[in-house]
């Protein structure tokens, strides 16, 4: 009796083993990523890249991942408006999973620093910028002053205190550019009175920032996989 | 005896190594889980605004800006950019083992050094 039952089991399971393996089959020859496929299989990693210092720039896409996700989640009760954008911020804490969005958003872009800081550290340490990686490695900083200005432009985003001194550091620094004529334009909102550092804040953090960042991640990542992984040292 | 090959060619290193499927990606996977978890654990046992990490990496450009000036600091920030872009361009010997590009070494423990220490003033 219980022979029959497993035998039956093993049926029903290579059965749906059967299927699966179809429904495969047909996704991958109907893509085209049968070649894709065929050659990742191929593709082994190699001992020196097993070493952990090696996950870092994975790490960061985890967390810019992570960033993405809780950040589509905030976008929609955030007001950015000076009178409305702290308490927009406050009543996120009373919807459900709202306080935690916050805090896992917040978290996430802490991890992104460091981690980003540590895989640029590594990428630098091993010579993994010399030929024929150049692009990879100007691509990676174009994302190390986008993922700061991610995080500046964040600041900004509450309107509290941090968000003040964030702004006149910033005019500050940048007190030069908003007199150059292209740029002056695109920054000129630093100089500008409250509101409109933060339209202009909000507006890069959610649109121009996440569209260039994921541009030169694509980017980053073809130039990976076309020159494969340095070799060791 | 084998040692010197796999030391210097990528092709006997990847024979070395281990299959990316499936392999690779199932731990690539639990990677992806670890990070996110300790995300999760974090974020909901502490409150961002308690800690005040963040204040941290911008503590030395603040310092910057308040000790020399504030157009001094952005320039030190825009040349440590043009540095790194400039980089690939400016070390351009075959040699990738770090004690053998000295210079680049040492302009980047100085960029290193000078940001803990306005970060440590800052702070
Ligand atoms: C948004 C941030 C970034 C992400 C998600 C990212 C992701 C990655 C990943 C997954 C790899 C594969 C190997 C590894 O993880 O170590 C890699 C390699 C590389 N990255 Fe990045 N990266 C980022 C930023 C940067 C930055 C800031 C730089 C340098 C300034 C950089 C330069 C490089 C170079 C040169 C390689 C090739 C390394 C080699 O062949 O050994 N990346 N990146």
């Amino acid at each position: 009796m219980a022979e029959e039952s497993e035998s039956s089991m093993s049926k029903l399971l290579s059965g749906l083993g059967g299927i699966f393996t179809k429904v495969r089959d047909w996704i991958v020859s109907r893509s085209g990523l049968e070649d894709f496929m065929g050659e990742t299989k191929q593709k082994k990693v190699p001992k020196h890249a097993l070493n952990p210092v090696y996950c870092l720039g994975g790490v960061t896409f985890v967390a810019l991942v992570v960033l993405g996700l809780t950040g589509l989640y905030l976008a929609g009760l955030y007001r950015p408006t000076v009178l409305e954008a702290q308490q927009s911020i406050q009543q996120i804490s009373d919807v459900p999973f709202g306080f935690y969005m916050k805090s896992i958003h917040s978290w996430a872009a802490n991890l992104t620093i460091i981690a980003i800081l540590l895989h640029t550290l590594r990428v630098f340490i091993t010579g993994s910028y010399k030929k024929p990686r150049e692009f990879t490695w100007l691509s990676g900083v174009i994302l190390l002053v986008l993922t700061f200005s991610f995080v500046l432009t964040g600041y900004i985003l509450p309107m509290d205190e941090r968000a003040d001194v964030t702004r006149e550091t910033l005019s500050g620094v940048l007190g030069g550019v908003k007199d150059i004529p292209l740029l002056g334009d695109v920054f000129g909102w630093l100089a500008g009175g409250a509101q409109e550092a933060l339209t202009g804040a909000y507006w890069l953090h959610v649109t121009l920032l996440p569209l260039g960042g994921a541009l030169f991640l694509v980017f980053h990542f073809y130039m990976i996989r076309k020159h494969g992984i340095s070799g060791p040292l | 005896m084998n040692q010197e090959v796999v030391e210097t060619s990528i092709e006997d290193a990847e024979e070395a190594g281990r299959p990316f499927l499936p392999n690779h990606v199932v731990e690539e996977m639990g990677v992806i889980f670890l990070v996110t978890g300790i995300i999760m654990i974090i974020a909901s046992l502490l409150r961002p605004e308690e800690v005040g990490l963040p204040h941290i990496f911008f503590a030395g450009a603040h310092e910057m800006a308040d000790v020399v000036a504030p157009w001094f600091a952005g320039l030190v920030i825009l040349l440590v950019v043009i540095f790194l872009l400039a980089l690939p361009f400016l070390d351009r010997s075959e040699e990738r083992h770090p004690f053998k590009r000295l210079l680049f070494i040492i302009i980047m423990l100085g960029i290193i050094l000078v940001w803990l220490v306005f970060t440590i003033l800052g702070f």
